[in-house]
């Protein structure tokens, strides 16, 4: 279907005598079962596909950009996809760059399960099933609702230089909540993530914590205010702190829009904190061995030591500062490239987390939070907290619910505690866990 | 529509395609939806165009003894053998829920706008945005970046089902966002401004320079602004944040497939008290104009309004077919997808607090120490818990029945309940409704505003957002 689809498009792209263009196909095969508690709700499959084309017309030292989404093969459409696309190109401009060539070295990397392309009905059921009978052996908690679904993805890239890029690969969904319940309270644990492999659902541990964390949630506290918390946050929860934060200001694009908070060479962070953008992580989301504009993917160091040494750059980008791309032209979901992190990876610390928590006098874990949502620019954030656990004199004791915690991400990150040695993979990043000190608990 | 057909070609094809299939053994519907938008985007450095001629397709559904069946496609050719496949899905394991005939009815309605958004090019739409954008990059030299994004589309929809339901909608949803950002010394920030609704092009073209030099003004403000307290104080929340109230940490508790799913907390409290006596709160799909509205929902239900809350009594639940079955309740047309491919749930639509006598002026001189909260953020919802996230992009401190110092993002929280009890003033319309796009927790995004009036809460927990 995609190779159809593709000369289809080149055919009318050579008709209409349109010189310098890219065009990515998507055909995306989507299946999910829901549940009700423990019963099946419904079943839902579908297969899209789609096709993103950017046309380039050059102006000078310039370049205007046209990016169309298609999805039906009707030539008649795809004619008039292609014009506006032209007509678009024509109206904007932005700084020339080259697109990639054919002839760049890729990495090899296993990004598909074939359990899952061979059949993936049976593997829905077997994990279905799975997932509620281990459930179903915790007493005390019920599941309210749950999603699981896999996506098995096959791309093509192809431009008018002659580039043409292949890959399959699959990855998992996986929504959960579980509730406990007593005469005058209910808690729960609302678990989501994506998954790269089933390998990482590690079901059999991951349902127990999140059944843990449910019942002690039932007699939660409210905790008290403090201005000055130290507070251990856990893979899950840094994941969202550094993202949309972090993950932005170390970008080539948030230099050039004069929005980052950081500089090359500056101490942003304790010196025990290094940070890569790793495009080639076994295990990663987004691990591909090309990026959205088919440049490879590969490593590179951002934070050393606490210092930060380097960007990561999407073609335009890299061009406007006079560097290279480093495979980090990620494709948005309307076909547009941004200039984004691949999976953050930070490195373990030197201790072990019981140990981390033995030193702990007095602190919080917060396992969750409602929406850890931090201002992108300024990196301050405020986020009620979820579920979570004091700890105290070296252990964790009581469950906490509700309060605010809140802080800066760039403050945070210069004022660490403790690393652990402990890493999890959490969708695009691999993360110990963290102590920070100075956050604030309304209450 | 672009399925090489007329609609009236396509609802009687489509209609044929099911009503073969007796409704007493299984209830079977037909989704299709078509979406044409077009996108801008100019940043500082930035500029991106694009356009989606079409994102159409189909969803055929099927329901047997309490499991739904579903597949999507994009492929019209391909709907008798998905159909001929789906109606033979085996139940291991149903339950006894049977799904109510909500009868046979038809719908064709159209709006267009004053200047329908397929009227106008793309080179307009582009020119236009980029006029916005250099009036804004002009008035003060401590905007460091310009961000307008601009957003149109137009949707289409039929749905059919062997009810004998043969609906068509077709509606425009448009948007405009501007966010300055500003520096002074090292201190950058930003405020926002954005105006959504089923309109045309006129909707751009009726931004007023007040509503530019407003928003750039008010991010310049926020370059002064504190961090705020945090603790216990009387607070007045704008339309905005009362709408994010009312959505995020009340409204979604009351989205019927949770209480199916033993999943909120306010299951219980159907028919009592859930806030102070001065509180109506409705979720209404038939707002003119409004982004959450449209005539027919995802489920071919017919929209109305619902009260939700009135006089502080919790009268109402949202539902969908299968929740209003199950709890032998009335939908009111909260049945939506996201899109075709994704799956549908109950949702809200317009969501707001109905409005009282007071004025805002009054509601500030009461307060002695108190914060203003303006501008809604986000929020997130709890409806297993009841507990309240939503953060304001700013407000001010109120000292003695006057505003006074600008503060940074405050995050509201504690239990709604407790926050819904404390009202004790609700300010007179007109309603205001700020448009924005919600989720089932953490995906299916659909279109939707919430707002209302000013209230004031005798105690709220508050801390930095």
């Amino acid at each position: 279907m995609i190779e159809e689809a593709k000369n289809l498009i080149e055919k009318q792209l050579k008709k209409l005598n349109v010189e310098k263009w890219e065009l990515l196909l998507t055909k995306t095969f989507t299946i999910e079962n829901q549940f009700r508690g423990f019963d099946l709700e419904i079943t839902r499959d579908y297969e899209i596909l789609n096709y993103f084309l950017r046309i380039f017309v050059d102006k000078n030292d310039k370049m205007g950009i046209g990016v169309v989404q298609g999805s039906t093969l009707d030539e008649k459409i795809i004619n008039e996809t292609i014009n506006s696309a032209i007509k678009m190109a024509n109206l904007n401009s932005s700084i020339k760059y080259d697109l990639i060539s054919p002839g760049s070295k890729y990495p090899t990397l296993d990004i598909a399960e074939n359990k899952i392309i061979s059949n993936p009905f049976d593997f829905i059921q077997d994990i279905s099933e799975k997932l509620t009978n281990i459930i179903s052996r915790y007493k005390g908690v019920i599941p309210t609702f749950g999603k699981l679904r896999a996506y098995i993805n096959d791309k093509k890239l192809v431009n008018y230089l002659g580039l043409e890029l292949d890959s399959k690969s699959t990855y998992l969904f996986i929504e959960y909540a579980l509730k406990a319940e007593s005469t005058n309270n209910l808690a729960e644990y609302w678990a989501k993530s994506y998954f790269k492999n089933s390998d990482q659902l590690d079901l059999e541990n991951r349902i127990p914590k999140w059944a843990k964390i449910a019942k002690d949630t039932l007699v939660a506290k409210r905790p008290q205010l403090q201005k000055s918390a130290t507070v251990l946050f856990p893979p899950i929860v840094l994941k969202d702190a550094f993202t949309n934060t972090i993950g932005f200001h170390i970008t080539g694009k948030s230099k050039v829009e004069k929005i980052s908070k950081i500089k090359i060479g500056d101490q942003i962070a304790s010196k025990e904190f290094n940070l890569t953008d790793n495009g080639i992580l076994t295990g990663g989301l987004r691990t591909h061995p090309w990026d959205g504009e088919g440049t490879p993917q590969r490593l590179t160091k951002i934070i050393e030591n606490g210092v930060f040494i380097s960007r990561i750059y999407d073609l335009k980008h890299a061009q406007i500062l006079n560097k290279k791309s480093t495979g980090n032209g990620i494709r948005s979901s309307n076909g547009t490239i941004e200039n984004d992190f691949t999976n953050l990876e930070i490195s373990p610390g030197n201790t072990k987390l019981s140990d981390i928590i033995s030193q702990i006098k007095s602190g919080v874990i917060v396992e969750e939070f409602s929406w850890l949502n931090p201002n992108r620019i300024t990196g301050d954030f405020g986020a009620e907290i979820r579920n979570g656990y004091i700890i105290k004199n070296g252990e964790i004791s009581t469950p906490i619910k509700g309060g605010n915690l809140s802080g800066n991400v760039f403050d945070m990150i210069k004022n660490i505690e403790f690393i652990s040695i402990e890493r999890n993979f959490e969708e695009n990043t691999l993360i110990p866990y963290i102590v920070c000190k100075n956050l604030i608990i309304s209450s | 529509m672009d399925v090489n057909t007329s609609k009236e070609n396509l609802i009687t094809d489509l209609s044929d395609l099911v009503k073969g299939i007796n409704r007493k053994e299984m209830y079977i519907d037909i989704l299709y939806t078509f979406e044409r938008s077009t996108g801008i985007l100019k940043t500082l450095t930035d500029e991106k165009l694009i356009y989606h001629p079409e994102n159409a397709g189909f969803v055929v559904r099927c329901y047997k003894k309490g499991i739904w069946r579903e597949i999507a496609t994009q492929s019209l050719d391909k709907l008798r053998s998905i159909i001929e496949k789906i109606v033979k899905f085996p139940i291991e394991k149903g339950n006894s829920i049977e799904l109510k005939n909500f009868g046979a009815w038809t719908c064709d309605k159209e709006i267009l706008g004053e200047i329908p958004l397929d009227s106008i090019d793309i080179e307009y739409k582009y020119n236009k945005i980029a006029e916005i954008q250099n009036k804004i990059a002009n008035m003060d030299k401590r905007i460091i970046n310009p961000i307008v994004s601009y957003g149109d589309s137009i949707i289409e929809k039929v749905f059919v089902n062997n009810e004998g339901c043969e609906l068509y909608q077709k509606y425009p949803q448009i948007r405009i966002f501007i966010q300055p950002i500003v520096k002074e010394g090292n201190v950058v920030d930003f405020d926002y401004f954005t105006k959504s609704g089923q309109y045309g092009f006129e909707l751009i073209e009726n931004l007023t320079e007040e509503e530019l030099r407003g928003v750039v003004n008010d991010s310049i403000e926020l370059l002064n602004a504190k961090q705020p307290p945090s603790g216990k104080f009387s607070v007045i929340l704008d339309p905005d944040m009362a709408g994010l109230v009312a959505h995020e940490s009340f409204g979604h508790g009351l989205e019927a497939d949770q209480v199916i799913r033993k999943r909120s907390y306010l299951e219980k409290l159907y028919n009592k008290q859930v806030a102070s006596e001065l509180v109506n709160i409705s979720d209404s799909p038939v707002e003119k104009r409004a982004r959450g509205s449209f005539f027919f929902d995802d489920d071919g239900i017919k929209s109305e309004k619902s009260i939700l809350v009135k006089d502080g009594i919790l009268i109402n639940f949202l539902h969908d077919r299968y929740t209003a079955s199950a709890l032998n309740m009335k939908p009111r047309g909260n049945g939506r997808r996201e899109a075709y491919n994704f799956k549908l749930f109950v949702r809200m639509t317009n969501t707001f607090f109905e409005p009282k006598d007071w004025k805002l002026d009054e509601m500030i001189h009461e307060l002695n120490n108190g914060i203003i909260l303006e501008k809604g953020f986000f929020g997130m919802e709890d409806p297993l818990g009841g507990g309240m996230q939503v953060t304001s992009k700013k407000g001010y401190m109120i000292k003695n029945g006057e505003k006074s110092q600008i503060l940074k993002a405050i995050t509201l929280s504690g239990p709604v309940l407790n926050l819904l009890k404390s009202i004790d003033a609700v300010s007179k319309g007109p309603i205001e409704l700020r448009g924005g796009t919600c989720g089932k927790g953490y995906e299916d995004y659909v279109p939707v505003t919430s707002g209302g009036v000013y209230i004031k809460v005798k105690e709220a927990v508050v801390g930095p957002g």
